[in-house]
């Protein structure tokens, strides 16, 4: 497998329905072997990136290339990728192995070879045993390992996985979305994935492209997306944020509730701005103790392994919440606090 | 108090005597050799032949009326599900928005009298081509757009119950051109809504008079009207066959829509 050859490029595209602008100069290189996700709110462009890869979009302009060869004007069944939808999409009259094996035989692969393909494949996804039950017979987690056993069979150019996992209860979906990252591995192939699951994204991803009003907010690791975010969008889409208005201190440093904050991000002195802090960027100490923030706990979200605790600072009308590891939280509500910032977590919001 | 099953028994039994009963009634009137003033408890076991049928079935105006009302429902099903199978798939994979107006098209023959479908078009074909209505075959077209409500809605249903836009793309993605994804993936899962189409265009060609009748020409129904005044019994048990046979044929739709996980069509029957 090389890593550095091209699976699937963009270059340029956009699409727009009627006066809707879906895609905007859509540039995207997908690396062989590599996943990238694609994510942002409902109606951002994602869907249509991935169906015009797919082929059954054409785009308004720019160009669709697989490996060197431009797919633009092909028509879908032509394209030699293997899809995966959200909603199962199994063929109802076929059982599991008529379903896995349909690529296989619209390519005139012979009966002896698709047989043997078929059960690899069906075994691969752990569902050997059940190749002559039917769709409606399988649970969605079964149905959804099928689609995606019918889409690699073939040894498809690139994977698209349109949200394959937003059907599926919240412990199949961490299963199916483990076994997806490793059968596409595996497959050495390369797979765009769409979904507006941060989480999702985050977990399964060698890159993440952010989207928003069909064009590209940021392309980069899940690390980079989460901890270095280009911008508000990005930083506020990307898991949880504190949203914090400042004033510039003389020293230009971010003043909050008379509080310095010794942080990179600087401004004209005496103007306001809002600041971006995650809430894992936020620790908790005595009150009164030197360069803290004074505060109240008015709030407490547990979540299992940590808690969210929401703390309304004494000098002025904020409201932050900090992330904490669930067993070392003895506070409640009602507690004085002192909050302290890292510093170097701190972005300015270039939305303010 | 009878409890809601036992309303619900109560209300099949009804039903079943209003659909039943008058099939006795015809049964003994046909295959009873007893005045029909003397029908009752009394008589009913006494004298029962089917001459009258075979009398009918034999004669030589029933089989060419038959045989043409059989032509006619065969090829108004194939014309039908030629025009409907492709009209049907458009809608629901192309275009969703244009369904309601195909659904509203179809359902024009219960509104447009079938004497305004016959003077409207003979008007217009005494024009352009006579030839056409000269044809006892001139039926057909007839017969497909007074069926289209039954026709129409079988196949959009059996379509409205898979998410076929996926399937269709599930099929192109996976290699599939067009024609290979209309015969392995669409016709199979049509499978159910087609013969229930053409049951019922069969059914419905199998029992109209009107437009027949206003074109002169000579199909089963004109048959029946023609011959119930000189030989009423014959008339009647043929009347009665081809409710049995159509009766059948629904059961065995409904069989065979039940076998299929589908719910029937949603026509009343």
């Amino acid at each position: 497998m090389n890593n550095h050859e091209i699976a699937l490029n963009f270059s340029g595209v956009s699409k727009a329905f009627g006066q809707v602008i879906a895609l905007d100069d859509f540039n995207l290189t997908l690396q062989q072997g590599e996943l990238i996700t694609l994510l942002g709110p409902s109606g951002c462009g994602k869907t249509t990136a991935l169906r015009i890869a797919a082929g059954f979009e054409g785009p308004n302009s720019g160009s669709v290339f697989v490996k060197d060869k431009d797919v633009t004007s092909l028509p879908a069944h032509t394209r030699n990728m293997g899809m995966v939808f959200q909603n199962y999409s199994l063929f109802p009259h076929m059982t599991v192995a008529e379903n896995v094996g349909f690529g296989l035989r619209v390519r005139g692969v012979d009966a002896a070879e698709r047989d043997m393909l078929v059960v690899e494949a069906v075994s691969r996804v752990r569902l050997a045993g059940l190749e002559g039950r039917y769709p409606h017979q399988l649970s969605g987690g079964q149905q959804q390992r099928v689609a995606l056993a019918r889409a690699l069979v073939f040894q498809p150019e690139v994977l698209l996985l349109d949200e394959p996992l937003s059907a599926l209860d919240a412990k199949v979906r961490e299963e199916l979305r483990d076994e997806i990252r490793t059968l596409q591995r595996d497959a050495g192939i390369g797979a765009i994935f769409v979904t507006h699951d941060q989480d999702e994204a985050l977990n399964i991803s060698d890159r993440v492209c952010v989207m928003k009003d069909g064009k590209i907010q940021q392309i980069g690791s899940p690390r980079d997306i989460y901890l270095r975010p280009v911008n508000g969008f990005v930083a506020r889409f990307i898991g949880a944020m504190n949203v914090i208005d400042i004033q510039f201190s003389p020293h230009n440093k971010p003043l909050i509730a008379g509080v310095e904050l010794d942080s990179p991000v600087t401004g004209r002195v005496g103007s306001a701005a809002q600041i971006l802090v995650r809430p894992d960027a936020v620790s908790l100490c005595q009150r009164g103790t030197s360069g803290s923030i004074e505060g109240t706990v008015v709030g407490e979200h547990f979540s299992g392994a940590t808690t969210i605790l929401r703390i309304r600072l004494d000098r002025a009308e904020v409201t932050i919440s900090a992330m904490l590891v669930s067993r070392n939280v003895q506070l409640k509500v009602g507690d004085g606090v002192g909050v302290v910032i890292d510093p170097n977590e701190v972005l300015l919001d270039s939305q303010s | 108090m009878i409890r809601r099953n036992q309303w619900s028994k109560l209300v099949l039994m009804v039903v079943a005597a209003f659909y039943v009963l008058p099939m006795i009634a015809m049964a003994r009137f046909s295959f009873q050799r007893v005045p029909v003033i003397k029908l009752g408890w009394s008589t009913l076991g006494k004298n029962w032949t089917i001459e009258s049928l075979v009398n009918a079935v034999t004669s030589d105006r029933f089989r060419q009326a038959a045989w043409l009302s059989v032509r006619l429902a065969l090829l108004s099903v194939v014309l039908g599900l030629l025009i409907l199978i492709p009209t049907t798939v458009y809608v629901h994979v192309m275009k969703r928005g244009a369904r309601s107006y195909v659904e509203f098209l179809s359902m024009l023959p219960y509104v447009v009298p079938p004497i305004a479908l016959v003077v409207g078009i003979s008007g217009a074909m005494k024009v352009v081509g006579t030839w056409f209505l000269a044809s006892p075959f001139s039926l057909v077209p007839f017969y497909v757009v007074i069926s289209l409500p039954f026709t129409f809605r079988s196949l959009d249903v059996s379509l409205g119950a898979i998410d076929l836009k996926t399937l269709v793309e599930a099929s192109r993605s996976l290699g599939a051109s067009w024609s290979r994804t209309i015969r392995s993936v669409i016709l199979p899962n049509m499978k159910v809504g087609i013969i229930n189409a053409s049951f019922l265009c069969f059914a419905t060609v199998l029992g109209e008079f009107t437009i027949a009748s206003l074109l002169l020409k000579f199909t089963l129904p004109a048959y029946l009207a023609e011959s119930q005044g000189n030989n009423p019994q014959g008339t009647f048990s043929v009347g009665l066959l081809l409710l049995v046979v159509s009766s059948l044929i629904f059961g065995l739709m409904n069989r065979l829509s039940k076998r299929k996980g589908q719910a029937f069509s949603g026509l009343t029957l």
